[in-house]
C-alpha cells in the first residue's frame, strides 16, 4: 500500500512542474488578440497616425465611438454656442421648452464638451504624444496645434479648464488658471511651429502626415500659417485683461505668416460628416436665428442663399417670406410650429469649417485700428476679409456688398408676434456693410466684428466667444427668462457650468476650477477676458 | 415499511426484468413461487427483482407480490429492492418460498455524486444538498429541463426568459451575490459544460446596437431530459468549494445515464403539449380613437382582443432510448426529437439529441473506461423577442387605438410602393419603438442554428482495491449561426432606407482535464478516504458579429454579407485558461462522526499582469458532521439524526483582459483608445460562507426534516469607477465592497400514506434569503446596473440597500404624504430617482405530491412565492395610450383614486404618469403569486394487458400540465418571467411575451 501513497505524493509534485511551465503562455492569453498594438501598425507610421482622425473628428464633434454621430454634436455645441452666439434657434421644445434657449441651464447637455472632449480627444492627443515626442517631432506639433483648437474652444465655454497637468495623476486633475492657460497655449503654438519649420527644412518634399490630415492634406506649411492664425486669434480674445501680451502675439504671429486668402482649416475626408447637415437637414432640430434673417436681408447680402435654405411652411411662403428664422428663447408649444422655418444649407459632406482667411483679415483690422503692427490698413483688411469670405462661399458682388448703407430688416415672427422685433429697436445692430474710415474705433470694431460673425457662420463656438469679448453684433435678448434670476436677460450666457462628473470625480480639481473662475459656478460669471465695459 | 418508487418506477423497473427474462422457456429444474413480504408491516411488495445470480435470469414480483422463477437447483436467486437489505436464497428443493425482506437504512448508506463526481455517503455530507431524480424532471416535459426543476429545491430560484421554448433561464441558488456572474456551475458526469449565454437584452428598448431584445439561448437546455438520471445541487459554496473559483455560486451536478451490466431495454416517450398564452394586458373597449391613443369618446366598439394575435403553440418531445447491458459493454443510446411551434406566428423550434454513451472493462475489470459522444443540432426560427419596444410586435398591439379596424393592418401590413417598387409597411404609427406587427412577423426575420457536441472520456484504474486514479478528459464545442433580416421601410432609427442584416457567428469551445487519484481505506474505527488531482479548463470563443446600422444595405431586401455597409462590428477572439491543483480529505469516526477539508489553488490567465499570477488563489473548506442517532441511544422512531456545518471560501473568476486593456478597433478604420487604466492588483470576487443544518428521518423515515443556516459573505466585486477627465482614462477599476446573503432552508418530505396500492409522497421546499449590500467603494455611492435616462426604471445598488433595489420616479409628497399637484390638478412628479421596489421575494415555497393509487399516479406541484416587487412598464405605457381596462374604469367612474386622493382629469392623470418616463412607482405590485406549476394523470397500463401485446414490457399514459393557473397573483403579468438572464433589468415587464399555460400528453412504452 504504502507505495501507493507514495506515488499519490509524487503527482502533485509532478502537476506543478507540469503547471510551472504552461502558466507562461497566460499573458498571451490575457492579451485580446482583437485588440490593436503598435507592432500591428508599424507601417505608414499608423501607430501615431490611426490617432489623429479621432483628435481632428473630436473637435467640431462628429467622432463615433460607438455610440453614434451627430447627438453628441447638438448637445456639446449645438444647443449652446451655435444659439448663443445668435447663428440658430432650434424649433424643437427639448424638455417642455425649459432649457438652454430660454437660460435653463441643462447640466446633462453642457458638460458633454468637457466631458467627451477629454474623454475621447484627449487620450489621443496623450497618445501621439507618448508616441511621437521624441522620435517623430513633425507629428507631435500638429497634434500640439490640434490640442490648442480643441482645448480653447472648451475654454471658451467653460473658464478654467485642465490643461497642463492632464494624464499626471490617475485620480484628480489640477486645472490651469485661464491667465496660464493662455500662455501655455501660446508656448504649444509657437514650440509647434518652430518644430515644424525646423522640419520642413530639413524634408521639404516628406509629407509623411498626408494620410491622416483632415485639415490640409500633410501640408506642414499650411498648418504653420494655421498655428499662427490661431494665435492671432488666442491674442486677440485676451485683449481686454493682458493687452501687452495681445499686442506682442498677434504680431508676431503676422510676422511668421498666417492665412491668407484661400486658405481654410476645415475637416473634410476620413469619414467625417458635418453634424450640423444631419441635426438641420434630418432632424429638424436647428433652423436659421432671428438675428441671421435680419442681418442678411437687411444688408441684403448674398450669402444667405448659401447659408439657409428657403422656408417649407405654406404660411410663410403665402405671405411671401423666402427666408425666416426663429428668436431665441421664446415661448414653443410644438416642434411644428417653427418647424417649417428656414433650415441649413449643409449636406453631410460640407467640410465643417473652423478657421477662414476671412476670420483672419478681421482679427488684423481689429489689430489696426487698435494701433498694432498688422501689415495692412483696418479698411483694406476688412476689405479683404468680406472679400475672402465671398470668395469662399462662391459668390460675387462684394463690392456692392461693401458699399451697402442699410440697417438690419425689422423681424416679424409670423407664429406670434410677440416675438418680432421692430427695426428701431434698441436690440438691433444698426451698422451697416459699407466701411467709413472717419468712425470712431467702437462702431469700426462694430462693423468688423458683425462681418466676422456673418463670415464665421456656421461655427458658433468662436463667434459666440466674439460676441462676448465684444459685445457684437448686438443680438435679440430672450422672451422667456427661465433662469430663475441667475442669468440676466440683456447679458445673456456668459458660460458654461462646468461638468457635473467632475464635481463627483475630481472634488479637489472642481473647488480650485471654481476658485480661478473668481465667480459663482453658472452661467452669469464672466471668464477671465471677457470684461465688462468698453472695447477700448 | 419503505417504499421509495412510484409505479413509474416501478413500471421501469418491470420492464427491464421483463426484458431480461425472455428466453426463460427453455429453463428447467426447478420453478420457485412465492411472496414477497416487508418485514416490517408484513404487506407484500410489488417490483422486487428476483434474479439467478451471475445469469440475466430473471423475473419481478407482481402486483400482489409474488414471484415465480425457474434455476437450476444449487443455484442462487437474489431478491433486492430499493429501500431494502438483498436477501438471497439457494434453490433447493422447496418449490414454494416466500421471502421476507428488511427494510434497510440504505438512504443513509446512499451514495452522493459531489464535486468533481466523487461519491461520498450521503450521511457523511457536511453540507447541504438536493437530489432530484431524473422521473421528476421528464413527468411533465419542459424543453429545458432546468425549468423542471422549479418549486422542486429548496434554496433554488428558477425564472425562465419569457422569449419561449429555446429561451435561456435564470438559475440563482440563495441569492444573487455578485456584479459579475451569479450563475451556477453545471457539470455533467465530473465535468463542466458550456452554460454562456451569447447575447441577453441590454436595454428597455433592446439589445447590442439597438437590435432587439434578443435572447440567445443558455447551453443547459440543449440536453435531452431522457438522458438524465439524476440532478445534485450543490447549493453552498461548501458543498462547492473544490471546484474554487468557479463555486461561488453553486454547481448543478447531472448525472446521465448508462448501460447496466445485465439489463437491457428499450424505452420511448412522446410528449407533446399545446402552449396557449395567459396574463394579457387587460384592456378596454368602451373609449375610442384620439389621435394614436384611446382617449376618445365612449362608444359602443367592437370588442377588441389582442389574443387573436397569438396562436396555440405546440411542443413535443420524442425521445428513443436503447440500454443495452452485455457482458463486456455497456451501451446507452438515445435519440430525442424536439419541435415547438410558439404562440406568435411563424416561430419554432427543432432540435435533435443524438446520445451515445459506452462504458466497459478491461484487464480483469481493473480499468473503466466511460465514452460519450452527445451531438446537438437546434434551429430556431424568429425567436420571438424577450421584450423591449424594439422589434416588438406586441407595442403595437396593445397601443393601437379602439374603434379602430386592426384586421386591415393585419391583411395589410405591407402595400405596394409604387415609387420604391417595394412593399412598405402599413401601420397608422409607426415609430421606432412601435410599428406594424405583423410587419415585424412577417418582415423582420430570423433564425439561429447551434451544432453542438460534448464529448468525453473517463479511464478508471483501479490500482488496488484501496486506491484508483482517474484520468478525464472532455471536449465541449458549440457553435452558433445566427441571422437577422430587416426588410426596407422598418422605421428608420432601427434599418437603413435598404433595410438592415446582422449576420452573428459565434463558436465556443470547452477543453477540460483533470486527474485524480482516490484513497480509501479503514482503520479499525476510522475511515479515510482522499482525493488529490489536478485540472485544467480552457474555454475560447471565437465570434464574430456583423450589422449594417446605423449604416445601410447597398440594394433593398438583399440579405447577404457582400450587400452590407458595415456600421458596427463586435469580434472575439478569446482564451481562457485555469489550471488547478486540489485535494479532499474525510476522516470518519465509528462511521459517526466525519470531518472533511478541501483545498483548491487555482492559477487563472485573467491574472496575468497581476501580482497574484505566480501564487494564484487558494480556496479551502472544511466540514463536521455528527449523526447523533448513531452516536446516542435515540427512540425507535428516529431513524437519522445528523447536525452538520461547513466553513468555505471560494471564489468568482474575472473578466479577461482587465490588467492589459490595449486599443481596439472601430468600423472605418477608427481605432478605440483604452478608456480604462489597467488593473495590476486585482483579485477575484472571494464568497466566504458558513452553513449550518441538521437532518432528522423519523417514523420509518415516513418522515424527513432538513434544516440548513447559510451566510455568505462575497467581497472584493470588481467595480469600475468613473477616473476624473484629466487622468487620461475615463475609468479605473477596484476590488471593493461586500454583499451579504442570509437565509435558510427546510425541506420537509412526508409520506403520509403507504399502503400496497395506495401511496401518497409529499415534500415541501422552503427557502428564504435576506440580502443586504454592506459595503460598496468610498468613492462610489451607488453601483448602476444599466443607464436610467430612457426609462424611469433603474435597477441599482446602494450601501445598505440590497440587491435587486429597483430605483424610479416617485409622486412628489408633502410632509402628511399627500401627492402634491400643479396647476392643472395632476400629480407632480419627484425630481430625484427613490427606490421604488426590490425584487427579491420574502420566502419561496414548493409543494411536490405524489399519490398513487393502484394503476393510477397523480402529481401536483403548487409552487409559490411572497414578497418582493416587479414593475410593469407595459402597464405604464398602455395606460398613457389609454387603452387598458384600469383607464376606461377611471373614466366610468370619473376620476383616479390614489391613496385616498381623487384625480378627476383622467386622461391627465394617465398621460402625464404614465408611459416610459412616467411616475414609476405608480407601477410597482407585490410580486407574490401561488400556481399550480405542474400536474399530471397517469395511468400505467396493468401487467396483464401488457402480456396481451407481447410487444411492451411497461407503458404509461398520462396528461401533462404545466403551469396551469394562478391560485393567487396581483401583478398583471407572470412575475416569474424574465426580460432578461443577466443581471439588470430584473423584476421588469417590458412588453414581455406573454407567459404561456401548457397541457398535453404524454406516452411512455417500453420494450
Amino acid at each position: 500500500m504504502k507505495q501507493y501513497i507514495k506515488k499519490l505524493m509524487v503527482l502533485p509534485l509532478v502537476a506543478i512542474l507540469f503547471f510551472g511551465a504552461c502558466t507562461d503562455s497566460f499573458e498571451e492569453m490575457n492579451t485580446n488578440p482583437i485588440g490593436i498594438s503598435d507592432e500591428d501598425l508599424k507601417a505608414d507610421y499608423q501607430f501615431i497616425g490611426v490617432h489623429f482622425p479621432q483628435i481632428q473628428q473630436m473637435i467640431y464633434c462628429n467622432y463615433n465611438w460607438g455610440w453614434g454621430v451627430n447627438w453628441p454634436y447638438q448637445i456639446m455645441q449645438n444647443l449652446n454656442a451655435d444659439i448663443f452666439s445668435g447663428y440658430m434657434m432650434t424649433p424643437t421644445p427639448f424638455a417642455g421648452n425649459v432649457n438652454n434657449t430660454t437660460y435653463a441651464l441643462i447640466d446633462g447637455w453642457n458638460g458633454s464638451s468637457f466631458d467627451y472632449t477629454y474623454a475621447y480627444m484627449m487620450p489621443a492627443v496623450k497618445a501621439v504624444k507618448d508616441k511621437s515626442e521624441t522620435d517623430f517631432p513633425s507629428f507631435y506639433a500638429v497634434s500640439r496645434v490640434l490640442k490648442v483648437l480643441g482645448l480653447s474652444r472648451v475654454a471658451a465655454q467653460y473658464g478654467p479648464i485642465i490643461y497642463s497637468q492632464y494624464g499626471e495623476s490617475k485620480t484628480g486633475g489640477e486645472y490651469d488658471k485661464e491667465s496660464d492657460l493662455y500662455n501655455n497655449f501660446f508656448t504649444d503654438l509657437d514650440e509647434a511651429v518652430e518644430a515644424l519649420d525646423e522640419y520642413v527644412a530639413a524634408n521639404p518634399d516628406a509629407k509623411p502626415f498626408a494620410k491622416f490630415d483632415n485639415f490640409f492634406g500633410g501640408d506642414y506649411q499650411q498648418w504653420i500659417k494655421f498655428a499662427n492664425s490661431l494665435r492671432l486669434r488666442l491674442a486677440m480674445r485676451i485683449v481686454k485683461v493682458a493687452p501687452a501680451l495681445a499686442k506682442a502675439q498677434a504680431e508676431a504671429a503676422i510676422e511668421a505668416g498666417v492665412f491668407e486668402d484661400g486658405d481654410i482649416a476645415a475637416i473634410v475626408a476620413n469619414g467625417y460628416t458635418h453634424p450640423v447637415a444631419a441635426v438641420s437637414g434630418s432632424w429638424g432640430d436647428i433652423a436659421m436665428s432671428a438675428e441671421m434673417e435680419s442681418m442678411l436681408e437687411g444688408y441684403r447680402d448674398p450669402r444667405i442663399n448659401a447659408y439657409f435654405n428657403a422656408v417649407n411652411d405654406k404660411d410663410l411662403s403665402d405671405e411671401g417670406w423666402v427666408y425666416k428664422g426663429i428668436r431665441q428663447g421664446i415661448e414653443i408649444v410644438d416642434k411644428a410650429t417653427y418647424g417649417g422655418h428656414s433650415l441649413l444649407n449643409l449636406q453631410p459632406e460640407s467640410p465643417a469649417v473652423l478657421m477662414t482667411a476671412a476670420e483672419v483679415y478681421f482679427l488684423r483690422a481689429e489689430g489696426a485700428i487698435r494701433g498694432w503692427d498688422m501689415n495692412g490698413s483696418a479698411k483694406e483688411l476688412y476689405t479683404a476679409g468680406v472679400n475672402a469670405s465671398f470668395s469662399q462661399n462662391g459668390v460675387s458682388g462684394a463690392d456692392t456688398y461693401l458699399s451697402n448703407d442699410v440697417y438690419p430688416r425689422a423681424y416679424v415672427d409670423v407664429k406670434n408676434a410677440a416675438n418680432s422685433v421692430p427695426a428701431i429697436s434698441e436690440f438691433m445692430n444698426k451698422v451697416s456693410p459699407k466701411w467709413d474710415d472717419a468712425a470712431e474705433n467702437e462702431i469700426k470694431l462694430q462693423k468688423i466684428i458683425t462681418q466676422k460673425w456673418i463670415a464665421m457662420f456656421p461655427e458658433g463656438n468662436e463667434a459666440w466667444a466674439e460676441y462676448r469679448r465684444t459685445g457684437y453684433p448686438v443680438l435679440f435678448p430672450v422672451v422667456k427668462n427661465d433662469s430663475q434670476g441667475v442669468i440676466d436677460s440683456d447679458n445673456g450666457v456668459r458660460r458654461l457650468n462646468f461638468s457635473v462628473s467632475e464635481k463627483d470625480n475630481n472634488p479637489d480639481g472642481y473647488a480650485k476650477a471654481v476658485q480661478y473662475l473668481g465667480g459663482a459656478d453658472n452661467g452669469a460669471t464672466r471668464l477671465w477676458w471677457d470684461v465688462e465695459g468698453s472695447n477700448f | 415499511m419503505q417504499r421509495r418508487l412510484n409505479w413509474f418506477q416501478r413500471g421501469l423497473m418491470g420492464a427491464v426484468m421483463l426484458l431480461l427474462s425472455v428466453g426463460i422457456a427453455f429453463a428447467q429444474d426447478v420453478t420457485i413461487n412465492g411472496t414477497v413480504t416487508s418485514a416490517e408491516d408484513g404487506m407484500p411488495i410489488p417490483g422486487v427483482s428476483v434474479v439467478q445470480k451471475g445469469t440475466t435470469n430473471g423475473t419481478i414480483t407482481d402486483i400482489d407480490g409474488n414471484y415465480s422463477i425457474t434455476a437450476p437447483t444449487g443455484s442462487v436467486v437474489a431478491f433486492t429492492f430499493v429501500g431494502m437489505k438483498a436477501h438471497d436464497i439457494t434453490v433447493g428443493a422447496n418449490t414454494t418460498v416466500n421471502v421476507n425482506l428488511q427494510p434497510d437504512a440504505v438512504d443513509l448508506d446512499a451514495v452522493v455524486v459531489t464535486a468533481l463526481g466523487i461519491k461520498k455517503k450521503e450521511k457523511s455530507l457536511t453540507y447541504s444538498t438536493q437530489q432530484v431524480g431524473g422521473e421528476e424532471l421528464t413527468r411533465s416535459k419542459d424543453a429545458n429541463l432546468v425549468n423542471a426543476l422549479a418549486g422542486k429545491t429548496a434554496g433554488v430560484q428558477i425564472n425562465k426568459n419569457s422569449s419561449g421554448v429555446g429561451g435561456s433561464t435564470k438559475v440563482t441558488i440563495r441569492g444573487s451575490r455578485s456584479i459579475g456572474n451569479n450563475q451556477p456551475l453545471y457539470v455533467i458526469d465530473g465535468i463542466p459544460m458550456l452554460n454562456s449565454v451569447s447575447e441577453a437584452p441590454a436595454t428597455a428598448f433592446g439589445g447590442s446596437n439597438d437590435a432587439g431584445g434578443r435572447d440567445a439561448g443558455d447551453g443547459i437546455s440543449n440536453l435531452n431530459p431522457d438522458d438524465i438520471k439524476s440532478i445534485n445541487i450543490l447549493k453552498g459554496p461548501a458543498a462547492a468549494a473544490l471546484y474554487g473559483t468557479q463555486a461561488a455560486n453553486g454547481v448543478i451536478v447531472i448525472t446521465t445515464k448508462q448501460g447496466v451490466k445485465g439489463r437491457s431495454s428499450v424505452s420511448f416517450s412522446s410528449n407533446t403539449t399545446f402552449e396557449s398564452v395567459m396574463m394579457l394586458p387587460e384592456l378596454q373597449n368602451d373609449y375610442g380613437v384620439k389621435g394614436i391613443t384611446s382617449w376618445g369618446e365612449k362608444g359602443n366598439l367592437e370588442t377588441y382582443d389582442p389574443k387573436e394575435f397569438f396562436q396555440t403553440g405546440v411542443t413535443s418531445i420524442n425521445s428513443l432510448s436503447i440500454s443495452n447491458g452485455g457482458e463486456n459493454m455497456q451501451t446507452y443510446f438515445s435519440y430525442a426529437n424536439t419541435t415547438s411551434k410558439g404562440t406568435i406566428e411563424d416561430s419554432g423550434l427543432s432540435k435533435h439529441n443524438l446520445n451515445l454513451r459506452a462504458t466497459t472493462k478491461l484487464f480483469n475489470d481493473k480499468v473503466s473506461i466511460d465514452g460519450n459522444i452527445n451531438l446537438i443540432n437546434q434551429s430556431v426560427e424568429n425567436r420571438p423577442v424577450a421584450g423591449g419596444y424594439y422589434f416588438n410586435p406586441l407595442v403595437g398591439l396593445y397601443r393601437f387605438p379602439r374603434g379602430n379596424d386592426l384586421s386591415a393592418y393585419q391583411t395589410n401590413f405591407e402595400t405596394y410602393d409604387p415609387d420604391r417598387n417595394l412593399n412598405a409597411q402599413n401601420w397608422h404609427n409607426i415609430q421606432a419603438e412601435e410599428q406594424n406587427p405583423w410587419w415585424l412577423t412577417q418582415r423582420v426575420q430570423s433564425d439561429d442554428e447551434r451544432m453542438r457536441a460534448i464529448t468525453n472520456l473517463t479511464i478508471k484504474w483501479e490500482v488496488t482495491k484501496a486506491f484508483n486514479v482517474q484520468v478525464r478528459g472532455s471536449y465541449d464545442y458549440i457553435s452558433d449561426k445566427y441571422n437577422h433580416r430587416t426588410y426596407a421601410t422598418t422605421h428608420t432609427a432601427l434599418a437603413g432606407d435598404n433595410g438592415r442584416y446582422i449576420t452573428f457567428d459565434n463558436r465556443q469551445e470547452l477543453r477540460y482535464g483533470d486527474v485524480l487519484a482516490n484513497y480509501n481505506k479503514n482503520f479499525g474505527d476510522v475511515s479515510f478516504t482522499a482525493s488529490v488531482g489536478a485540472s485544467v479548463n480552457d474555454s475560447r470563443t471565437k465570434s464574430v458579429r456583423l450589422d449594417s446600422r446605423p449604416k445601410d444595405l447597398y440594394y433593398a431586401n438583399v440579405f447577404n454579407v457582400a450587400n452590407m455597409q458595415v456600421g458596427y462590428v463586435e469580434e472575439m477572439n478569446a482564451q481562457r485558461q485555469m489550471q488547478s491543483l486540489f485535494g479532499t480529505a474525510q476522516v470518519g469516526f465509528k462511521d459517526y462522526l466525519f470531518l472533511d477539508v478541501t483545498g483548491r489553488n487555482d492559477w487563472s490567465s485573467t491574472l496575468a499582469y497581476t501580482n497574484s499570477m505566480s501564487s494564484g488563489f487558494f480556496y479551502p473548506s472544511v466540514g463536521l458532521t455528527a449523526v447523533l442517532s448513531d452516536m446516542i441511544e435515540m427512540p425507535e422512531w428516529v431513524n437519522l439524526g445528523k447536525v452538520r456545518g461547513a466553513w468555505s471560501k471560494v471564489g468568482n473568476d474575472l473578466p479577461m483582459y482587465i490588467s492589459n486593456p490595449l486599443n481596439v478597433q472601430g468600423v472605418d478604420g477608427n481605432v478605440v483608445i483604452n478608456s480604462t487604466a489597467p488593473f495590476d492588483d486585482l483579485k477575484p470576487e472571494l464568497t466566504s460562507s458558513i452553513e449550518l443544518g441538521t437532518e432528522w428521518n423519523l417514523f420509518n423515515n415516513r418522515v424527513k426534516f432538513d434544516f440548513t443556516y447559510y451566510r455568505t459573505n462575497t467581497k472584493n466585486q470588481l467595480f469600475t469607477l468613473d477616473a476624473p477627465a484629466g487622468s487620461g482614462y475615463s475609468f479605473y477599476y477596484v476590488n471593493a465592497g461586500e454583499i451579504q446573503n442570509e437565509g435558510i432552508e427546510i425541506m420537509l418530505g412526508l409520506t403520509p400514506i403507504a399502503k400496497n396500492d395506495f401511496y401518497w409522497k409529499s415534500s415541501f421546499n422552503f427557502a428564504l434569503n435576506r440580502n443586504k449590500v454592506i459595503e460598496l467603494h468610498p468613492d462610489l455611492p451607488f453601483f448602476s446596473f444599466g443607464d436610467p435616462g430612457n426609462a424611469n426604471y433603474w435597477m441599482r445598488m446602494d450601501e445598505g440597500g440590497s440587491y435587486g433595489d429597483i430605483y424610479g420616479v416617485k409622486f412628489e409628497r408633502d410632509d402628511s404624504g399627500k401627492i402634491i399637484t400643479d396647476d392643472e390638478g395632476l400629480p407632480v412628479a419627484g425630481s430625484d430617482y427613490e427606490k421604488i421596489a426590490n425584487i427579491n421575494p420574502d420566502f419561496n415555497l414548493g409543494w411536490n405530491n405524489t399519490i398513487n393509487y393502484k394503476n393510477l399516479t397523480f402529481s401536483f406541484l403548487i409552487d409559490s412565492r411572497f414578497g418582493g416587487d416587479v414593475v410593469s412598464m407595459t402597464q405604464a405605457d398602455l395606460d398613457q395610450y389609454g387603452v387598458t381596462k384600469v383607464t376606461g374604469d377611471a373614466r366610468d367612474a370619473g376620476f383616479v383614486e390614489v391613496d385616498g386622493q381623487k384625480f378627476t382629469d383622467v386622461e391627465g392623470f394617465y398621460s402625464s404618469i404614465g408611459g416610459r418616463q412616467g411616475i414609476t412607482e405608480h407601477y410597482v405590485y407585490d410580486a407574490t403569486n401561488i400556481r399550480l406549476r405542474e400536474m399530471t394523470i397517469g395511468f400505467n397500463l396493468p401487467q396483464s394487458m401488457l402480456e396481451k401485446t407481447k410487444l411492451f414490457k411497461g407503458a404509461t399514459i398520462s396528461a401533462v400540465g404545466r403551469n396551469l393557473f394562478f391560485f393567487y397573483n396581483s401583478a398583471p403579468f407572470d412575475p416569474d418571467a424574465l426580460y432578461s438572464t443577466g443581471n439588470n433589468l430584473q423584476g421588469v415587464d417590458i412588453f414581455g411575451m406573454p407567459a404561456t399555460r401548457s397541457l398535453g400528453f404524454n406516452v411512455k412504452l417500453n420494450f
